[in-house]
């Protein structure tokens, strides 16, 4: 059986990783670079371009240029998200029957799962071309806060992809398990995870080799892409006020302006002051074309960026609130993502805990890598009672280099030990273990115990009451995977049908919550009203993802139940976009 | 050996009935590494769906334990011989009457002209008068989930 990638698929990057016997590695690409631009750009030569090659046409042919879609997957076309995306996206998006959203490129209609399983699978092929072997299963990531029609979604991808996803992994709960802070007693940490789209915060608490997280908070809808656009907005108004044109009137402009202030903002990470320039944003008189010039300095960035800052301050408000601790107990914070690179945030973080925060492992990177650790977590699993049949197919016990014994001391990954063949033994090592090893791992191996990691449901889920309340069946934060279950008698003579319309979130309101569809139970037995009990199962499995079973509590029969997701695209046309994917692989992207 | 309906959550977690939380923690840890899905991603089908039920108990143990309000009320139930926390003992909003068009209904006749009386006041938008007639209708239906939560709705709304 294939090996298991590690797959952080991320709003605005994606990163694919892999972990062995020689630690663990994010995969470059051709060009060398480990960051995939997650966006996928319709060439007018029919050409799907995917990764690096998309992302340069964003400035060029903004309107077949998909980015950023990992905002929207798994959201229902009406909800306030894809509304306010609609006015902010250069490309258009359109509704599907079952209320999920799809984007036009070049007059075609991709659901947004087809444009995720595009990057999945340029992702994949990244790794085939820097393995030399063949992939077909996957452990992904997600932010923590994902609600299950995100989750499914997610999954539909791989469907798309032909990958098998075996296992959703929350993304903060990825880092924590590539910064491997195993076996050092009891310790709390806290993972802030700022990234392109979403913020998460996760609060773990490790043991020995068990990751249990304790409390997650977060918000889908902000990250990095929010600085580059009250950035953009201010380079705008800036022009607008000079040259009394908007540049916010052009999609195409805008996108350039949009471009120009990602890059200062990179840029301000590490210097006082950037000069942004973006030529012929407008025509004067004569058609003599006028640049956009402006000055950014560090303290007037920090004065935009400080809002959104504070806003995941909030965050980790409530995050410390649902874990019942205090800031100050906390014993490591972690930061995750590109948007912890803002120096203001570094700040920030280090004064909201009153420590500094770790940066070792390269933000970018550290989710996919902790995929990869439990990719293989999960295919040695078999090896772990019985101790560790990797081992045993290496003779040399070098050539496991395990952590070193760290005892109280934190574990700090680094550099694993030099390989020195044995003199003993004259073990030689194979080609193919030293050309692995010509490229350093970003971390050495962990531990030789695959970690055990117990995650926690981020949202509670919840049933609709009458008159537009909810009522939690199985708590936010509750350990999974975990299973309750509720009565329901029939409130009508001989009713056989029950409707029961299910959501994620926290409010007492069924309408503020995220509906996630309708459940339905069919074919009860006909008996005067009150007299027939169903008990109903929700369960939540290890991927956060929800399943539902129902039971006549009389004669024990299991009733027919039917969970119709929000936006959700049907099994067996599952299939078919599969095929089609297949037939556009076919037709070649970027692949040489 | 008990089997999974047999044991209350300390014994399934392996800890004493007074364990502080953390020792709660540890017995849940090594409960999971046994038991939870990663831990038999290559076992046999009937294995894995076995440990599957084991988890899910175990979690939930483990969530009744850890939080002191439901130890309590758990640890009551467990002296009368219950080994499960049933949070239906909370109150009866774990048995909503459900249409399928989520019409409230009630089993009671007496109660019925008063419910009728109410629906037709929530339909005037006469809150006062949809108040004053759910409470009768709780009066002769005390366990009609919907109209508690009809009530609290109106609560929430306000008198106006």
């Amino acid at each position: 059986m294939s090996r298991i990638l590690g797959i952080d698929l991320g709003t605005t990057n994606t990163v694919v990783a892999i972990a062995d016997a020689h630690g663990v590695r994010a995969l470059p690409t051709q060009t060398g670079g480990k960051l995939i631009p997650s966006v996928v750009s319709f060439h007018p030569n029919g050409k799907v371009l995917v990764g690096a090659a998309a992302r340069d046409r964003r400035v060029i042919d903004a309107r077949n240029t998909i980015y950023s879609v990992k905002r929207l997957l798994g959201r229902p076309f009406d909800s306030e998200e894809v509304t306010k995306a609609r006015q902010r996206f250069p490309f258009t998006l359109l509704a599907t029957p079952a209320n999920g959203v799809a984007v036009q490129g070049r007059g075609q209609v991709f659901e947004l799962p087809e444009i995720s399983a595009l990057v999945l699978r340029e992702a994949r092929r990244v790794a085939e071309a820097a393995l030399g072997e063949t992939f077909e299963r996957a452990v992904v990531t997600v932010p923590a806060n994902f609600n299950d029609l995100q989750r499914a979604a997610t999954l539909a991808a791989g469907r798309i992809a032909g990958i098998d996803i075996v296992r959703i992994l929350n993304e903060p709960t990825a880092a924590a398990l590539a910064y491997g802070l195993l076996n050092v007693g009891r310790e709390r940490v806290v993972i802030y995870d700022f990234g392109g789209g979403t913020f998460d915060v996760t609060v773990l608490e490790l043991a020995g080799d068990v990751f249990e997280v304790i409390a997650t908070a977060g918000d889908t809808f902000l990250g990095g892409d929010d600085v580059d656009r009250v950035l953009a907005d201010v380079l705008c108004d800036h022009f607008l006020a000079q040259h009394r044109y908007d540049p916010r009137s052009d999609g195409q402009t805008l996108e350039r302006v949009r471009t120009a202030a990602e890059w200062t903002k990179c840029e301000l990470s590490f210097r006082p002051f950037v000069d942004v320039e973006v030529p012929e944003i407008a025509f004067g008189v004569g058609g003599a074309p006028i640049d956009l010039l402006a000055r950014i300095d560090q303290p007037h960035f920090e004065q935009l960026v400080r809002p959104i800052v504070e806003r995941t301050l909030k965050v980790c408000d409530e995050a410390m609130r649902i874990a019942g601790i205090a800031p100050t107990q906390i014993d490591n914070v972690v930061l995750v993502g590109g948007s912890t690179r803002i120096p203001l945030v570094n700040r920030l973080v280090g004064e909201y805990f009153g420590r500094t925060p770790l940066t070792h492992v390269d933000p970018d990177l550290v989710v996919a890598l902790g995929a990869a650790v439990q990719a293989r977590a999960l295919t040695e699993q078999s090896s772990f009672h019985s101790g560790s049949a990797a081992l045993d197919e290496l003779d040399d016990p070098m050539a496991m280099p395990g952590l070193p014994d760290v005892g109280a001391v934190r574990a700090v990954p680094r550099p694993p030990p030099k390989r020195v063949p044995t003199q003993a033994g004259g073990y030689a090592i194979p080609d193919e273990v030293r050309a692995l090893n010509e490229s350093t791992p970003d971390l050495p191996n962990p531990s030789d115990a695959a970690p055990l990691l117990v995650d926690v449901t981020p949202l509670s889920l919840s049933i609709e009451t009458v008159g537009g309340f909810c009522e939690a069946v199985i708590p936010r934060n509750a350990p999974i995977p975990c299973e309750q279950s509720r009565g329901f008698v029939t409130a009508q003579d001989g009713q056989t049908i029950v409707r029961l319309r299910i959501c994620q979130g926290e409010s007492r309101r069924f309408a503020d919550n995220h509906a996630l569809g309708e459940l339905l139970l069919e074919g009860l037995r006909p008996a005067p009203r009150g007299t027939v009990e169903i008990q109903v199962s929700f369960s939540v499995d290890a991927d956060g993802s929800i399943a539902i079973e129902a039971i006549d509590s009389a004669t024990g029969v299991a009733q027919r139940t039917r969970l119709e997701r929000v936006g959700a695209i049907k099994r067996e046309r599952l299939d078919e976009l599969r095929a089609k994917h297949e037939a556009l692989a076919q037709r070649g992207g970027n692949a040489p | 050996m008990k089997s999974l309906d047999e044991l209350d959550y300390y014994e399934l977690l392996g800890v004493e009935r007074g364990a502080s939380a953390d020792r709660v923690r540890d017995g849940f840890h090594r409960f999971a590494q046994s038991h939870h899905p990663d831990r038999h991603t290559h076992s046999a089908l009937d294995v894995r769906l076995e440990a599957q039920k084991w988890i899910r108990r175990g979690t939930e143990a483990y969530r009744v334990l850890m939080n002191p309000d439901q130890r309590r009320a758990y640890d009551g139930g467990l002296s009368a011989g219950r080994l499960r926390f049933d949070p239906a003992v909370r109150g009866m909003t774990s048995r909503p009457s459900m249409t399928p068009d989520g019409v409230i209904t009630t089993a009671s006749a007496r109660a019925r002209p008063f419910l009728q009386k109410a629906l037709d006041a929530m339909t005037r938008q006469d809150w006062a008068s949809a108040k004053l007639n759910f409470q009768f209708v709780i009066q002769y239906d005390p366990d009609n989930d919907a109209v508690k939560l009809k009530l609290e709705e109106l609560a929430t709304r306000g008198l106006r």
